[in-house]
């Protein structure tokens, strides 16, 4: 059967109209100050043809640029102070500094972590930390069904980049961010406006991914 | 006949720079299409024949694409590659759902047969109207209207069944579109 039909369906056609523009406009990105600084330094020489009133306009119009793309570049500075996932999960490949409470609340944050209590699942311990000023509690398992120890890293506050290349896996609508760097992987995900990351050295991506399906379903 | 304005491109440079993103499957790639396109555009003053600028912008763009891609100096990147979206989105710092739902979306349409993601981005991204899409892509308007159908169908199943698009076989959809290069470097 082809994938999709010679006639399409009227009503199929007007969802998916529907459904690109939602994605479209939920993904609207401004161009890069950069990119927007070096148009408007690009535009300035050519003024001078268009004559005295459009040099002043130019002028103008290239002040503004410059002052949407300081805004957006101390914007963006603003925000690069914080951590990446890649290195929040340092501290969560560390040792454990302290024993696993019986309930564990990300610091920052209302999130309990999974206690993954059942037989294979044991906590070893948890550390909290600050990255870059951001509270990390980390919750460090060890785990013989997923091939070693693991830490489970909440890391509160805005959400972070990812900081290294990655593929996302999107699952029952949840967005999961796959990674591996410098023999670590890493799967990270957004709940609840904070960044969770589960990290390891020896477990597989596989194996990362099926548990924060499990905690994101609550199953664990 | 009107002559294109510099003064007013300032103000198409974001839907410019999605457009490219979609086109290329990179932000990286998207901002050298883009700066390109208007190194292009203001090289000297131009004449407005029967587009407006957007339109016009578009041809430009859609030329400096696929130019470029005959001298092989850029092609399509779908992989998801994240610090693409911290220098490209600036919410992505604060929202990493957007970022990745940005790489998935743009990502998606760069996988596109070329005809289908150049239908897509001119009408879909860049507001353009079957008609102008059809000038400016010089295919009759009900192609138009059948790849933007196809593309649509294609991006939506991609995003919201990933799993459904990754098994499927190659279908009869691809005869008329011209997939995306990889590897052309």
């Amino acid at each position: 059967m082809d994938w999709m039909p010679d006639t399409p369906d009227r009503s199929q056609v007007a969802a998916d109209a529907q459904r690109i523009g939602e994605l479209l406009r939920a993904v609207e990105a401004p161009a890069p100050a950069g990119l927007q600084r070096r148009i408007a330094d690009r535009n300035a020489p050519r003024r001078w043809w268009q004559g005295a009133p459009a040099i002043a306009l130019g002028v103008a119009g290239a002040a503004s640029a410059a002052c949407v793309a300081l805004i957006l570049a101390l914007t963006s500075g603003a925000t690069s102070a914080a951590p990446t996932v890649v290195q929040a999960s340092l501290v969560a490949l560390e040792r454990p500094t302290a024993p696993a409470p019986r309930r564990l609340v990300a610091t920052g944050t209302r999130i309990v972590f999974p206690r993954w209590s059942a037989p294979g699942w044991p906590r070893s311990g948890i550390r909290r930390d600050r990255v870059r000023g951001r509270a990390v509690t980390t919750q460090i398992y060890g785990s013989w069904r997923v091939g070693g120890d693991y830490g489970y890293a909440i890391v509160s506050g805005a959400p972070l980049t990812w900081g290294a290349g990655g593929t996302i896996r999107v699952v029952h609508g949840e967005r999961y961010g796959l990674i591996s760097t410098a023999g670590t992987h890493l799967v990270t995900w957004a709940q609840e406006g904070h960044t969770c990351i589960l990290a390891s050295r020896a477990a597989p991506l596989r194996a990362l991914l099926a548990l924060a399906k499990r905690q994101e379903a609550g199953a664990a | 006949m009107p002559r294109l304005d510099p003064e007013s491109l300032a103000g198409h440079v974001d839907r410019l720079y999605r457009a490219a993103w979609a086109l290329c499957g990179s932000a990286h790639d998207a901002e050298d299409l883009v700066q390109e396109t208007f190194a292009r555009v203001l090289a000297r003053p131009r004449l407005l024949r029967g587009d407006d600028e957007l339109a016009y912008l578009m041809r430009v763009l859609r030329n400096t694409f696929l130019s470029s891609r005959r001298t092989a100096a850029r092609r399509p990147v779908v992989a998801a590659r994240v610090e693409d979206l911290e220098l490209a989105d600036r919410r992505s710092a604060e929202r990493p759902e957007l970022a990745i739902d940005a790489q998935a979306v743009y990502g998606a349409i760069a996988e596109l047969p070329e005809d289908f993601r150049l239908a897509l981005v001119a009408v879909d991204i860049l507001g353009l109207s079957y008609g102008e899409a059809g000038r400016v892509l010089g295919a009759p308007e009900a192609t138009i209207t059948s790849r933007l159908h196809r593309a649509r169908r294609r991006v939506v199943a991609a995003i919201d069944a990933p799993d459904a698009v990754a098994d499927r076989a190659p279908d009869a959809d691809d005869r008329e579109g011209t997939r995306p290069q990889r590897g052309l470097d």
